[in-house]
């Protein structure tokens, strides 16, 4: 597994397990070099106990060979050779001194009494210089030291007995013997050996020559010296001290210190240690998995929350509150999901936008396609009428042929031909209607009176103006007006303005026809052709839409709503223009305003 | 002046009478126990007992030796005495004697003394002086150191009686040792061919590293002891006036089942033959 997660714990472990085996080596080495110091500190001072115990006895010893040598009774003794009463008298030393032995020498150095013996006596033992010196009144009063006497050490005072000479010497101390270091042992609390010269002395074999537990010095030195003895059986610790005496260092007394104890010791320690270890190692573990639990769990929702982003799913957000990097992070993550359910919405906003743009389009579409049907509908019924008229006239004159003649011949003839015109003129303006739709209608231009266009005009919708009664007056200014332009175009225009107002006028009403030229300020001059009504008008919101295509105002009426989008249109291919209003004591007004260069006046050019 | 004398003499009267209990009380309530010095740490533990069933009973133990307490006893000063001794007929007159049983004195020597027996002949030779070495009586060849103890104490006189009969005392040749028990035996075990003798209980001797001689062939046992067949056996008594309250009686009784009851080790040789 190559996870964070294990990446995270097995960097962890080193982190920690590292110093804490350093520590733990190194506080395992302290403990162990404080523990040998400790034990060793404990044994010194354990061992000093034996140079108290010594001393006490030295100063015992000292001053009861002192006292003796002082004692009157003793010279008396001596002098009298009175060996029992002197030994009755030093008897209650006995019992109540530690001290093993006794001994008074007369002048001579033999042995006067032993108060330990008393029956011995008279022996000559052989004398250590310092005795010697004592006896021939040389000695110094460095009286207290080791004196070997048949393989047996003592440790003992000496004091010359004065009289009016040197009456002899009493002498009383202690035998290094199984007691003694038995003592020593129980007072150091470990085991001892003394050597003396040559010789070692120790609790096992008193006054013989033992094997101590590791070579003992028997040079004499006057240092304490703590000496670890690890190669031998049982390691040990060998307190030596000097054995000073008032002749000077006589020998050492050598305490060694089983370490056992301390190396139980040490072992329960570095047990203790290493359990210590165990469990810091798995609360480690423990700790550091839940940490980096903590640290990889945003990391892998992170993770699984793209992989669903990338999936396409970009609903809810990561759950992690931590403020660390991986907070920072998760918040920009959720930032971003934010930002892309934003655009998604957006997106999806454009896109319904869009649809109803579609369906609205398409409505339109509909409409106009109805609006097709009805105008293809009205164009038939509006081409019905004049070719019906022209089919009834045409029977009529089948079965009549005889009306068919004279005067009355003429009229239907005229009729008819009008009629015709008529048509072809409806056809035309749907065909130009049509070519303007891909562009402009190729114009035809000719020149001619505008007079000759409303006669024309006049004389087609003769027959709906006779229906309706209408007068058409006529006002031109000049009188005549000359112009270049597609005649047969520009006589639709009025045509259809006319008929627009008949469609609207009353019954016996008036449609005013005005022909004017004009001058427009800095554009040359202008043909004006309008054409006023005295019907209703168009409601004042329609103004703007009457010259769109299929627009038509009076739905009864049903017109083919071509008729002044034709006008415009027409107006526009001369370079002029086309206008509307409603006329302030009622009526409507249309106007059309053609450039001078497709007018020509002949009132203009006379004059 | 007449009737105010009157008053005062019969308050004085009546102060009297009502002191009277009161001293007669505090006489009783006292006890004082003297005498040998072996009894002595005995009588003190029965004492501790004694205190808690008769909290009101003061005890006061001496340790003095056998003859005081005779004498105390016979004068007042005491109330009960502690002898280890043989009493004469004129001792005892007019004393209450409770016996609780033997102690003896015990022969000691020197360490490693390979002499383990001694006969009461050869021991009274010895103590005058007659035999000097061990060798003479089958040990090694080392001076015998005679060691004897205070002259007047109980126990000397008692050890010299047993040797030479009643005025043997004055020929007895050996050095006095003026000591207490754990000295002596201390004293005896560092002099090399010390002869002594006390009253110590074996374990103690053998503690000491002293040896303990048997006297003609019969070791100090406690049944030796208790039957005296040890030669060197004596009594153990309580003395008391005969005329001695209620109270001195009943510690006398008390002390003697006290004895039976705890055989201490250091009384071993006090147990009376059941």
């Amino acid at each position: 597994m190559r996870s964070l997660l294990h990446k995270l714990l097995l960097s962890s472990l080193l982190i920690i397990l590292l110093p804490m085996g350093l520590a733990i080596l190194w506080s395992s080495k302290t403990l162990t070099t404080v523990l040998e110091r400790r034990f060793a500190e404990k044994s010194r001072a354990q061992a000093e106990q034996v140079e108290l115990l010594l001393g006490e006895r030295k100063e015992t010893a000292t001053g009861l060979v002192h006292w003796i040598a002082e004692m009157p009774g003793v010279r008396d003794a001596l002098k009298t050779n009175d060996r029992a009463r002197l030994f009755q008298h030093l008897l209650p030393l006995v019992g109540s001194i530690q001290l093993d032995f006794i001994e008074i020498l007369d002048s001579a150095g033999r042995i006067f009494l032993r108060v330990h013996d008393p029956t011995r006596h008279g022996d000559r033992p052989k004398l250590t210089r310092d005795i010697q010196q004592l006896l021939r009144g040389t000695g110094d009063f460095a009286n207290y030291g080791v004196e070997e006497r048949e393989g047996k050490a003592y440790l003992r005072a000496v004091e010359t007995i004065d009289g009016d000479r040197t009456l002899g010497i009493v002498s009383a101390g202690y035998a290094l013997n199984r007691d003694l270091i038995k003592k020593l042992e129980q007072v150091a609390g470990g085991k001892v050996f003394v050597a003396i010269g040559s010789r070692t002395y120790s609790a096992d074999r008193p006054g013989q020559q033992s094997k101590p537990l590791a070579p003992i010095s028997t040079v004499a030195s006057n240092d304490r010296e703590s000496l670890w003895h690890r190669n031998i059986p049982s390691p040990s610790l060998e307190i030596r001290l000097p054995l000073i005496t008032d002749r000077g260092t006589e020998g050492s007394i050598s305490i060694f210190y089983p370490s056992q104890e301390m190396t139980a010791t040490i072992n329960t320690l570095q047990r203790t240690l290493a359990f210590v270890a165990l469990v810091g190692i798995a609360l480690a573990l423990a700790a550091s998995w839940f940490m980096s639990r903590r640290l990889t769990r945003p990391l892998k929702e992170l993770v699984s929350r793209t992989q669903q982003v990338g999936a396409g799913n970009y609903e809810g957000a990561v759950s992690t509150q931590s403020g660390d990097e991986i907070g920072a992070l998760a918040a920009s993550f959720n930032c971003m999901l934010e930002e892309l359910r934003r655009s998604k919405a957006e997106v999806e906003g454009y896109r319904g936008e869009l649809e109803r743009k579609v369906a609205e389009r398409s409505e339109q579409l509909n409409e106009t396609e109805k609006k097709r049907a009805a105008m293809a509908h009205m164009i038939a019924h509006d081409l019905k009428n004049p070719l019906l008229g022209i089919k009834k006239t045409l029977e009529r004159v089948e079965q009549t042929p005889d009306e068919f003649s004279g005067n009355q011949g003429k009229k239907i003839l005229t009729d008819l031909l009008s009629a015709g015109d008529l048509v072809i003129g409806m056809v035309n303006e749907m065909l130009d209607l049509y070519r303007s739709d891909f562009g402009d209608i190729p114009l035809s231009r000719s020149a001619f009176r505008v007079e000759e266009i409303i006669q024309t005009s006049l004389r087609i919708l003769g027959p709906d103006l006779e229906e309706k009664a209408i007068q058409v007056p006529i006002y031109s200014n000049p009188e005549h007006i000359s112009v270049v332009a597609d005649k047969r175009r520009l006589s639709r225009l009025l045509i259809n303005l006319l008929s627009n107002a008949i469609k609207f006028s009353p019954e016996r009403g008036r449609i005013s026809i005005y022909a004017a030229v004009r001058e427009q300020n800095g554009s040359g001059f202008r043909v004006e052709l309008r054409v006023e009504d005295e019907g209703v008008g168009i409601p004042e919101r329609d103004l703007p839409r009457i010259f769109d295509r299929f627009y038509s105002q009076d739905k009864a009426e049903a017109g083919t709503g071509l008729g002044l989008p034709y006008c415009k249109l027409v107006a526009e291919a001369h370079g002029g223009s086309i206008s509307a209003e409603n006329r302030k004591h009622g009526g409507f007004s249309v106007s059309v305003l053609l450039p001078m260069q497709a007018w020509e006046t002949e009132g203009f050019h006379a004059a | 002046m007449t009737r105010l004398l009157i008053v005062f003499h019969a308050a004085a009267l009546w102060l009297t009478l009502l002191a009277l209990p009161i001293a007669l009380a505090a006489a009783e309530r006292k006890i004082v126990v003297a005498g040998a010095q072996s009894l002595a740490p005995l009588a003190e533990k029965y004492s501790t007992e004694f205190r808690k069933t008769q909290p009101s009973v003061e005890i006061e133990i001496r340790p003095a030796n056998s003859n005081y307490a005779l004498n105390a006893v016979r004068n007042g000063e005491i109330q009960i005495g502690l002898v280890t001794r043989n009493l004469v007929a004129s001792e005892t007159r007019g004393l209450n004697i409770a016996p609780i049983g033997h102690d003896a004195i015990i022969l000691l020597s020197y360490p490693w003394n390979p002499v383990a027996n001694l006969t009461l002949e050869q021991l009274g030779k010895i103590y005058l002086g007659k035999i000097t070495s061990w060798k003479e009586v089958g040990g090694e060849d080392q001076g015998v150191v005679a060691l004897t103890r205070e002259p007047g104490s109980s126990l000397h006189k008692m050890f010299v009686q047993s040797l030479f009969g009643k005025d043997g005392g004055d020929r007895e040749k050996a050095f006095v040792l003026r000591a207490s028990k754990d000295k002596v035996l201390r004293t005896i075990k560092r002099v090399r061919g010390s002869l002594g003798y006390g009253i110590v209980s074996l374990e103690e001797a053998q503690a000491e590293g002293v040896t303990v001689m048997a006297v003609d062939g019969t070791p100090p046992s406690t049944s030796n002891i208790q039957s005296a067949l040890y030669p060197l056996t004596r009594p153990q008594l309580l003395i008391s006036k005969a005329s001695a309250e209620g109270t001195v009686q009943r510690w006398i009784a008390g002390f003697e089942k006290f004895v039976r009851r705890h055989p201490q080790p250091e009384n071993i040789n006090a147990q009376p033959p059941s």
